[in-house]
């Protein structure tokens, strides 16, 4: 081995970064400003990644997860849907066969008046008085465990429903309605001139608050009034996650030999609107970032190239002090890498602060994973690298002769 | 002639022809040896070759015919690896516009001679101190170069090109950008190193210091018209 190989010039990569720590720090402004292309990006990415986890969050928090829960089985409009009004109100072995179904947790069978009907207050009916009109729901009684609904007062039962008792259950801002705020149950009240027996005060109806602004009687006892038939409908209340599931069978349970008399209407399940969500403001996170991203590359490989140029004796002074082209690329490399790296870091922080001030005006909690302003700056560094790729390439090619004669 | 143990700068026909359309010749065929401890001006008129010979000796360019030895080693079969080894191993390089790091102390600057031998920081910046006191230049370690005069920056290049104390020195044109008093001191500087028994190699267009030195080597039209073959 000859005694050249034995002195091999040799660059700790820790001089390596002290020098480009140095040259950075010499022009602090230039750093900063050649960064900026990579820390707006930064920023772009930083601020729209931790919005979307937030805004998931946001949307997560407020989904509502009675709807996810909850299938419409109405009767089909068109041709095929002429059967419905003859097959509604399902027979009870009909809503039993759907009560039976995995993961049914309970059954609302709906009707409703075609036209808001007059109603009066322990009076007989005057059809020519001034009173007001409100929308009648037909329920059957399992419809109020169905719904969540909250009934002060016996409501109604199976026996109801079966022999079209006049009995009625309307909520309080109902009873405010029609003139009679202090009602109770046992109160007489004329519905399109028919009497009926108060039996329960309607609390609240989380799964269906259209309830809460008209008058509930018993399923075969709406059938008194002229009805809006294609507003029939079950609504199925089913365990969380088999809504989609119990969509997909119920028509055939109601009625095995005709399904298709019946359209059934799932929720959007959750986790196909979050997904929705994400990709669409990851789509909106990936095409900014990656537009302002190649603006950083492209800036800061523009000012890398242009300060090798810059700094073309230097090369050559480092050259004939021992420096290999190797070296020579490694500085310029380590340079970019350094400036990206501050571009990092502004932009992960400029990120970070739009996120805090969104959310801190939107009055929404910060979802923020630490892996992102982590990767951000990881990201910044890379471009540096990517950016510094050519001009490193250009400068190691110099020949030390033509670096120090060239002015 | 010396003996092969004692020289350190052996060419047997060493010849630069720049290829092109028309190649140039822009050095002919020239055969010299440097024993250690000499001190050898090269001079002659712009565009006479020096900076050609002054690159090959620097291992900073590669004969297009001849044998270069330097120190016993035939650098003519090194690859751009090894010649960079013993460019950081054994040459120090002077220019004449100084070539420091602008925005750097003068021992940063200094330092950065060692920086391609793997010596660690505090190694570097020690031994930097040490030769800028040498040159007389101590009290000015820390001082930014900018703010130096053109005799103290040349006196940090120079610091800069003995801070790894090579074998052979080369100078080019090192008093190009001095006035007359200054070059002075840094002649008489590089007489002291000489003295001290550092090889120099000074390239010249200026014939008052080429009288000074005890050898000189004649370049006109890219032939060494004073040469003496090795023996």
């Amino acid at each position: 081995m000859s005694a050249a190989r034995r002195r091999r010039s040799r660059l700790r990569i820790t001089d390596s970064l002290g020098e480009s720590w140095l040259e950075v720090t010499r022009r602090p402004g230039r750093a900063i400003m050649t960064g900026l292309g990579v820390a707006l990006s930064a920023a772009a990415i930083v601020t729209t990644l931790t919005l979307a986890a937030t805004i998931r969050f946001q949307v997560s928090d407020q989904f509502d997860a009675r709807r996810a829960t909850q299938v419409e089985l109405r009767t089909r409009t068109d041709g095929a849907g002429s059967q419905g009004a003859q097959v509604f109100p399902p027979p009870p072995q009909a809503v039993a066969r759907v009560e039976g179904l995995s993961g049914v947790e309970g059954v609302a069978v709906i009707r409703e008046t075609f036209e808001d009907q007059r109603v009066a207050i322990n009076q007989v009916a005057d059809p020519t008085a001034a009173s007001p009109r409100m929308r009648v729901y037909g329920l059957n009684a399992a419809g109020f465990d169905a719904l969540e609904a909250r009934v002060t007062g016996p409501g109604w039962d199976q026996w109801h429903d079966d022999t079209a008792q006049r009995v009625a259950v309307l909520s309080r801002a109902t009873a405010a309605a029609i003139g009679a705020g202090d009602i109770a149950v046992g109160d007489r009240l004329f519905i399109a001139g028919l009497g009926f027996t108060v039996s329960g005060i309607l609390e609240e109806a989380p799964r269906l608050p259209a309830l809460t602004n008209g008058l509930l009687v018993p399923i075969s006892t709406v059938a008194l009034f002229d009805l809006d038939t294609d507003r029939d409908r079950l609504v199925v209340v089913t365990a969380p996650g088999a809504a989609r599931q119990v969509a997909a069978v119920l028509s055939r349970a109601v009625t095995p030999n005709s399904p298709d008399t019946w359209t059934a209407y799932a929720p959007e399940d959750e986790s196909t609107l979050r997904r929705t969500v994400d990709d669409q403001l990851q789509a909106l996170s990936l095409g900014l970032g990656a537009a302002v991203l190649v603006l950083g590359v492209v800036s800061i490989g523009n000012a890398t190239l242009t300060s090798v140029m810059q700094r073309i004796h230097e090369i050559g002074l480092r050259r004939a002090l021992g420096a290999r082209p190797r070296h020579i690329a490694a500085h310029i490399l380590l340079d970019a890498a350094v400036i990206g790296t501050i571009g990092g870091i502004i932009g992960a922080t400029l990120g970070l602060t739009a996120t805090l001030a969104v959310t801190a005006t939107q009055g929404w909690v910060p979802v923020i994973d630490p892996r992102i302003p982590v990767a951000t700056i990881a990201g910044g560094i890379l471009a540096g690298v990517v950016a510094g790729v050519y001009p490193a390439r250009v400068g190691s090619r110099l020949q030390p002769t033509e670096a120090l004669r060239r002015e | 002639m010396s003996s092969p143990s004692e020289t350190v700068v052996w060419c047997r026909g060493v010849a630069r022809t720049y290829g092109g359309e028309v190649p140039v010749e822009a050095l002919a065929p020239a055969s010299f040896s440097i024993v250690r401890g000499e001190q050898v001006v090269v001079c002659g008129p712009s565009g006479s070759g020096k900076s050609t010979l002054l690159n090959l000796l620097g291992l900073l360019d590669a004969p297009s015919v001849g044998s270069y030895e330097l120190l016993g080693e035939d650098t003519s079969a090194l690859g751009e690896t090894d010649r960079a080894g013993l460019r950081a191993e054994a040459i120090g390089f002077v220019f004449q516009s100084f070539h420091l790091l602008a925005g750097r102390s003068s021992v940063e600057n200094v330092a950065t001679g060692l920086l391609y031998r793997g010596v660690g920081r505090r190694r570097r910046v020690t031994r930097a101190r040490e030769v800028l006191d040498r040159v007389g230049l101590a009290d000015r370690a820390d001082t930014e170069v900018s703010r130096l005069s053109g005799g103290e920056r040349q006196r940090v290049a120079i610091a800069r090109a003995l801070v790894h104390d090579p074998e052979l020195l080369l100078a080019d044109e090192p008093t190009g950008n001095l006035d007359s008093e200054t070059s002075r001191r840094v002649l008489g500087l590089l007489d002291e190193l000489n003295a001290e028994g550092y090889t120099q190699i000074i390239v010249t267009h200026n014939e008052t210091i080429a009288a000074r030195s005890p050898r000189r080597l004649d370049l006109l039209d890219g032939r060494l018209t004073d040469s003496a073959a090795p023996s």
